[in-house]
């Protein structure tokens, strides 16, 4: 793998023992990849949920960071036990690390040294991390990759958060897979003709996504019959579960995708290898998977999975409009803290907490700790991501219950008694 | 029987395969506590991997694959080796951070010619795979 004489002193230790350890994870995996060369990243976002240890040796001797970086939403211990008195005395959550105090702000001190930005959101588009097209952006979270990919036409490879990290300390990241514009183009035509997308709920389409993701496996998809007025929403939806139980990082939308205008062009010209004609019943499927609990049996309501855009919070507050949480039911909303602060301007904050619902800059699936540490055990959710997680982070002891943000509202909220 | 295949990360090491034909992700799917496939949803719930030659065909799902590996490979759950079809970025990653000899892109088709219980022997440096037997 050729690298630059730049790459070479940072892999012969020159800049420290961190550096050295970041380039020689990035050789080895580029090699195992076939990667010719390392190219310049963009910006690269990165979990504070990291094993303590991991991240002093990758971080050891570096004074600063190669590239703008920036986090994904993280359990912060201290907030939740000051504010709501919940303790995690773990090392990790839901499978992730860090739900320990004394590691969390042990592990933040080091990375606001580095300046990295506490962005705590898995959508970094929502608050101004907005990639442009060919922008090379190393992220960890894959709905983040897949977006923006698919939404932003930038070049997202799939990739860990080990690469994110390494990539943070030395601004570079090994050639390869969707970085190279020959692996962009689409493999599977996705059909949707039996499908009434029209009239498609976000629910509707996370159970399209969900079940084009598995059968994709890592191969490219594209997506013929979709509105090319797709919302930012609709697109968040449909595009964040294709990693869930597959590794489909790239999605074109006909119309949306930046790289593809037409059909044609998202293929390369090229035939697709293979149609997958997605029907009625397939969606059904996924959505009786995602309902193994009766709606009766709900504890929570959780949204925001990846977390919410700012007409996701209008529209919610508009729901809960003279509704109150049901006896012993809670809500739970995940919105980055730049989100919130609009929402917050707009009234949607106060609508949505008068109902006595939590907005949370904290990843509501994976980390979400009131399934994984106080225990909740039947949530209701209008995300295929966030259902699936659920379930398999919790090794199937949570179950779920999937409708759209509407069906959710509607179970777990009561028509408020009005007061004369 | 021997194959040759290309290195992912490299090491030695040698145990009785377990044979998973789906892809595999450290989280969601890995109890790092125990090493055993934690997901009630996976064909092969409560199977141990802890030194095992892990055989699949690709990564998938979650970025924090890694993490998982990392607090395996501390609690010494891992398997002793793993060999797949095609390695993505991420599975890649997780051999790498956790330090488990892994190759891919074998000559053979390691789910076909290779069954759950023989006894596998990798040298991942070189890319070989011994299939040893029973």
């Amino acid at each position: 793998m050729f690298l630059s004489d730049e790459e070479k002193r940072m892999l012969e230790g020159k800049y420290g023992a961190g550096t050295q350890r970041a380039m020689t994870f990035l050789k080895t995996l580029g090699e195992a990849l076939d990667a010719e060369k390392m190219v310049k990243v963009t910006s690269a976002h990165i979990i504070s949920a990291l094993p303590t240890e991991y991240l002093e040796q990758m971080t050891e001797g570096v004074t600063k960071t190669r590239t703008m970086v920036s986090l994904m939403p993280c359990f912060d211990p201290t907030y939740w036990r000051e504010k709501y008195g919940i303790v995690s005395k773990e090392e990790t959550i839901g499978g992730v690390g860090l739900a320990n105090e004394k590691q969390y702000v042990k592990n933040m001190v080091i990375l606001r040294n580095l300046n990295v930005l506490p962005t705590f959101t898995c959508t970094p588009y929502t608050v101004g991390i907005v990639p442009r097209h060919n922008d090379v952006c190393v992220w960890a979270g894959t709905s983040g990759q897949n977006a923006a990919n698919s939404m932003f036409g930038a070049r997202a490879p799939r990739e860990s958060i080990a690469t994110c990290v390494a990539s943070s300390i030395t601004g570079v990241v090994p050639y390869q897979g969707l970085l190279k514009p020959e692996n962009r183009f689409a493999e599977l035509l996705i059909n949707t003709e039996e499908l009434d997308i029209g009239n498609f709920t976000l629910a509707d389409y996370g159970a399209l996504g969900y079940y084009v993701g598995k059968v994709a496996r890592i191969r490219n998809v594209v997506f013929d019959g979709l509105p090319n007025t797709m919302t930012i929403e609709q697109c968040k939806y449909l595009t964040s579960p294709l990693t869930v139980d597959g590794a489909c990082t790239m999605c074109h939308m006909v119309g949306v995708t930046p790289e593809a205008p037409t059909l044609e062009a998202a293929l390369g010209g090229k035939k697709a290898k293979e149609v997958v004609r997605v029907s009625k019943k397939d969606l059904q499927g996924v959505r009786d998977m995602f309902t193994n609990a009766g709606g009766n049996e709900v504890k929570l309501a959780v949204f925001g999975c990846p977390h919410c855009t700012i007409m996701e919070l209008a529209e919610l507050a508009s729901l809960l409009e003279g509704r109150r949480a049901k006896e012993g039911i809670q809500l739970m909303v995940g919105v980055s803290n730049m989100t919130y602060a609009l929402a917050k301007e707009a009234g949607y904050v106060d609508a949505i907490e008068k109902v006595g619902a939590i907005l949370t800059n904290c990843c509501v699936s994976g980390q979400n700790p009131l399934v994984h540490i106080i225990g909740v055990n039947v949530v209701a959710t209008n995300s295929a991501r966030g259902a699936r997680f659920f379930q398999t982070q919790t090794a199937g002891r949570c179950r779920t219950y999937y409708g759209d943000m509407k069906d959710c509202v509607g179970l777990v909220t009561a028509t408020s008694e009005r007061s004369y | 029987m021997k194959l040759k295949g290309h290195t992912v990360n490299p090491g030695k090491a040698e145990g009785e395969a377990v044979v998973v034909n789906i892809p595999f992700s450290f989280l969601g799917e890995l109890d790092a506590a125990t090493g055993k496939i934690a997901s009630p949803f996976h064909e092969q719930f409560g199977q141990s991997l802890k030194g095992k030659v892990l055989v699949f065909p690709t990564g998938k799902g979650s970025s924090m694959g890694p993490v998982i590996g990392w607090y395996a490979m501390k609690a010494g759950n891992n398997p002793a080796a793993m060999i797949c079809i095609e390695a993505e970025s991420i599975i890649a990653s997780v051999a790498i951070t956790a330090s488990i000899p892994m190759v891919h892109k074998l000559d053979k088709n390691p789910l076909e010619v290779i069954k759950s219980g023989d006894y596998v022997k990798v040298d991942a440096t070189a890319g070989i795979v011994e299939i040893v037997g029973k």
